[in-house]
């Protein structure tokens, strides 16, 4: 059964892999099978949300963030079946921090008696650009939008919960910065390349471009609060390759990998397997 | 039940005779019984409108915070009951996993439903997540698959329109009624302009979608939607020299009356 952490035990062990010079790698789990060979690989994090769910059931992420679930009750369901197969490293909710219908103090005592040692943004309105974007304002003043989140994560702060935040833009980004979040994830858009993905440009432009966006969201955030920690996602990053370029040119910590850890790894291999026992032939 | 046919001639005989088309968006048993007793000509049942009528905020219906098909499943039998004799269609999320289109069609018929609308929609999410949406099966495609079907079966079908593309598809697909809806973000219109301009704007956007329809099938039912329209001036705005013949309400039908009525009576209430 996952052990529960406090934000101290989860940032020291951070501080531990860092001595070491060794990346921190979370993966998100929507499944058991995901979560236990996650650790076994030596994962720092492991995130279960929504969309872990949806990808693992073989359909698009994407799900996660529309009107097919309650995200914050899925989490509690998903719990169930993937904590018991995890054994020692800290597991991240991700939560949707701008439910109307949630009282998030009550939400993360349970969360906590679920044995979550940490809380992040996912699914979020963050990345809802165009419509949802230009009422982004009004989103947070009818309450339900991403300054919502931001608010929850901080109140899961308070609460003693290690704290992760997703930011699409320099605004958000400061505004994670001021809640106090120990991990800002960059998010630069989705994951370029691979079966359905955006098509990749110049990868060496499209990596230096993205280093420098990092460095302006680390500022914009670091105005606030001195000591967040970094990570980018998405964008042009993809490989491991791609991730060593972004620890040497940001203050990048890591990597936070979803389905380039647990769907394209296991796609390949099942379709080569069904195919190898099916061009068996019964004489 | 009532059947397509009847309800078409309903609305083509309002049209004829220089009438304009209502369609009442009902989230609660009690507003569908209200708009029943008013005459409205078609209750449209949705998500949104439930959510809204639980005191949340209409753009909920965009979150990850509920199943907008077992909404409507659990919810929505009241309110048709609620409706009378009016006519009443559901709101189906065309691109659920957990509840195929062929399914919801079947349980909402049960229901007492005479159509369906897609709604919600993936144009909610603005361009970019739409158009990802799109790529993936799960956007407007759809959305105008699960009308077609329903067609097919004899259903009514109203279909939403976010654009003028989307206007000439459903038209072209033969949808019954075709609603075209304007989206007044603050950075699409709002931006230093008067409320003046703004509705200005969003009539000619109207007026765009409109006419590309209508220029496929002149015959279009076509009706209006869009918070710039919330109240019986600004609607009736949507519909002068546009080419549409009907209006459909949302908050501005049932959330603000009811908002403003019982604010009111309480005030009276409690001066007594």
């Amino acid at each position: 059964m996952a052990r529960r952490y406090t934000r101290e035990q989860v940032l020291k062990r951070i501080e531990e892999q860092r001595k070491q010079h060794h990346p921190i790698v979370i993966s998100g789990a929507g499944t058991g099978i995901s979560a236990k060979f996650a650790e076994r690989g030596g994962v720092d994090m492991i995130g279960i949300y929504n969309s872990g769910r949806f990808r693992m059931d073989g359909h698009n992420s994407g799900c996660g963030q529309m009107y097919f679930s309650s995200a914050n009750e899925e989490i509690l369901a998903l719990a169930k079946r993937i904590m018991p197969v995890i054994k020692e490293v800290p597991v991240i909710a991700g939560i949707a921090g701008n439910d109307p219908s949630v009282d998030m103090e009550t939400y993360f005592r349970i969360l906590q008696f679920y044995g979550f040692s940490a809380v992040m943004n996912f699914p979020t309105c963050g990345d809802f650009l165009g419509f949802l974007q230009t009422t982004m304002e009004e989103m947070d003043e009818y309450g339900i939008g991403f300054k919502q989140e931001a608010e929850s994560l901080a109140l899961a702060h308070e609460m003693g919960l290690f704290t992760l935040g997703y930011a699409f833009t320099l605004e958000q980004a400061e505004m994670l910065g001021q809640a106090g979040i120990d991990i800002l994830i960059c998010h630069l858009g989705l994951t370029q390349g691979g079966v359905g993905g955006p098509a990749a440009g110049d990868r060496s432009v499209d990596l230096a471009e993205a280093a420098r966006t990092v460095g302006k969201f680390e500022e914009a955030a670091r105005k606030y609060n001195p000591d967040i920690l970094l990570m980018a996602h998405g964008g042009p990053i993809s490989t491991p390759e791609d991730t060593r370029y972004i620890y040497a040119h940001t203050n990048s910590i890591g990597f936070l990998g979803a389905s380039s850890i647990e769907r394209i790894p296991v796609e390949q291999p099942i379709l080569e397997a069904v195919r190898q026992f099916k061009d068996i032939m019964i004489e | 039940m009532i059947k397509r046919d009847a309800v078409l001639g309903t609305l083509y005989d309002c049209v004829d005779s220089g009438n304009t088309i209502f369609v009442f968006g009902a989230g609660s048993g009690l507003s569908a019984r209200a708009a029943h007793m008013a005459g409205v000509h078609l209750i449209s049942v949705y998500s949104t409108a439930i959510l809204r009528m639980k005191g949340l905020n209409s753009l909920t219906c965009a979150l990850p915070v509920a199943n907008a098909n077992q909404l409507l499943l659990d919810e929505g039998g009241v309110i048709v009951r609620q409706a009378g004799c009016t006519p009443c269609i559901a709101g189906i999320a065309a691109q659920d996993p957990f509840h195929p289109v062929g399914e919801m069609l079947d349980k909402v018929e049960k229901m007492g439903f005479c159509g369906v609308s897609n709604e919600p929609f993936a144009g909610i999410y603005g361009s970019w997540f739409a158009d990802l949406l799109e790529e993936y099966g799960m956007g407007f495609s759809a959305e105008l698959d699960m009308l077609r079907q329903a067609a097919e079966r004899g259903l009514l079908t109203m279909g939403w329109a976010f654009d003028e593309e989307q206007a000439c598809r459903l038209v072209e697909n033969g949808i019954d009624i075709v609603g075209v809806m304007v989206m007044d973000g603050p950075g699409k219109y709002s931006a230093g302009k008067t409320e003046e301009e703004r509705l200005r704007e969003a009539v000619l956007e109207v007026r765009k979608m409109c006419q590309a329809a209508l220029k496929i099938n002149p015959q279009a039912i076509l009706i209006t939607h869009g918070d710039p329209f919330y109240d019986v001036k600004t609607a009736t705005e949507s519909l002068i020299s546009t080419g549409a013949v009907g209006y459909a309400s949302g908050s501005s039908g049932e959330r603000l009356p009811s908002m403003d009525g019982i604010v009111k009576t309480c005030q009276e209430f409690l001066n007594m």
